[in-house]
């Protein structure tokens, strides 16, 4: 029982981890395919849609 | 000059002029007082709920609340001088629902940069020589912005609701407003209208299933395959009407005078939200927020995580403090991990046996038979 409590306990901080991992990668993926670029070209103009005016 | 112009996006012309000047010495003003807030509220230990009461926990978080929205949105000039910020730091997404049009904000909205990365497309390949228009996006996948919100998911889940969105902070505030609260309804054992409130109970259930449907088809499905507009945020988002909206068109009359039919519908969604926070708990986050989607999809996997210590639990034999404190209607001795919680930690706060610990290994200070209750 000890035994597949630390089990689990371990399981419940890989898969954080994992998924934390996963979304690092993606995150510089991402960054390397320019995607923050286009965040930002959008993010320094006033969004007028997003103002209800576009 | 050069590195204050690179950091507030402004050129020389706009550095001499004496509002940008003072919106500078506002904004690192507002900037370090903020973080002081927060470093405070942290070093004396008022984020942590286990020593603390209902009233005492509920005003640190306001307050933590309230400096963090300070720090992500002090760029002063912006709100001096009716426009928003233009510097290369803008590329970094804001935790929360924190529109990139609000006038004082330094990041980005996640959701709004999903859809601004979702929605480039090729205009040469979209536009065939019919007229007909077939949209081919240029980027494969948002992956920087997703990639972000899984880190920030994995690590925490919806803390960020609880904590670090603006627009959160704005419901927790109204509905601290006295009204009635449908809450005393629905929840009420001997309610004067029983059926009314399981009819309640059961269309609030229903309808927390909408923001997963917001999620997938206003802010994934057509902005990548169909639209070029960021959908959710030119219909839907009230958060970009109140932060950015407003404020900028009370300071720009340019941009006021273009008001129009788009305009009168953020608005009304906007009213209908204020006024629906007056007598339910943040209504936005509960059925309409992508975001909130987004993090509760983490809630049951990310490090950290809520804890229920069950043998302290049963020594008061079930008084459902914790479920009655709960501002988004869970039971966090059943579930304390929901989907739908958003880490509050009012639960916590008001357990008078302290049984629910929050951390990585949930332990609770009483000690005996810790552990976290499988979902």
């Amino acid at each position: 029982m000890e035994k597949k409590n630390a089990k689990t306990e371990k399981l419940r901080i890989a898969l954080p981890a994992a998924i934390f991992a996963v979304g690092a990668v993606f995150w510089i993926v991402g960054m390397l395919d320019g995607e923050a670029g286009a965040v930002l070209r959008k993010a320094i103009y006033v969004c007028m849609e997003c103002i209800g005016l576009g | 000059m050069g590195f204050l112009g690179w950091l507030f996006g402004l050129d020389r012309d706009e550095l001499g002029d004496p509002a940008v000047i003072a919106g500078i010495v506002l904004s690192f003003v507002l900037f370090i007082a903020a973080t002081a807030v927060m470093a405070l509220l942290i070093k004396r230990k008022r984020l942590s709920f286990v020593k603390a009461s209902l009233r005492a926990w509920d005003r640190a978080r306001a307050l933590f609340q309230g400096a963090f929205f300070v720090l992500t949105n002090s760029f002063a000039v912006g709100w001096l001088k009716g426009t928003v910020y233009g510097g290369k730091l803008k590329f970094v997404c804001v935790p929360g629902l924190g529109c990139y049009s609000c006038p004082g904000a330094w990041g980005s909205c996640p959701i709004g940069a999903l859809q601004a990365v979702l929605n480039e497309f090729d205009p040469k390949a979209s536009f065939r020589p019919d007229g007909s228009f077939v949209k081919k996006p240029v980027y494969l996948f948002a992956f920087y912005v997703i990639g972000g919100m899984m880190m920030l998911g994995a690590a925490a889940g919806r803390l960020v609701c609880g904590f670090l969105c603006p627009f959160g902070f704005i419901q927790d505030l109204i509905y601290k407003i006295p009204a009635p609260k449908l809450k005393a309804v629905v929840s009420a054992k001997d309610a004067k209208h029983p059926k009314l409130g399981s009819f309640l109970l059961r269309l609030d259930g229903y309808a927390r299933y909408l923001k997963y449907a917001a999620l997938t088809v206003l802010v994934l499905f057509l902005p990548f395959f169909a639209s070029a507009d960021p959908v959710f945020c030119k219909y839907v988002c009230p958060s970009g009407m109140l932060f950015g909206g407003i404020p900028l068109m009370a300071g720009n009359a340019g941009l006021a005078g273009q008001a129009g039919d788009l305009t009168l519908l953020k608005l009304a969604i906007l009213a209908s939200l204020v006024i629906m926070s007056l007598f339910v708990a943040r209504p936005f986050c509960r059925y309409f927020c992508p975001l909130g989607a987004f993090y509760a999809l983490f809630n049951r996997v990310s490090l950290l995580r809520y804890g229920v210590d069950d043998g302290a639990c049963a020594r008061c034999g079930g008084c459902s403090a914790c479920r009655n404190a709960c501002p988004m209607g869970v039971d966090p001795v059943k579930t304390p991990n929901s989907p739908e919680c958003i880490r509050c930690g009012r639960c916590g706060a008001v357990c008078p046996n302290k049984a629910i610990s929050f951390g990585i290994r949930t332990k609770t200070p009483n000690g005996r038979g810790i552990r976290v209750r499988k979902q």
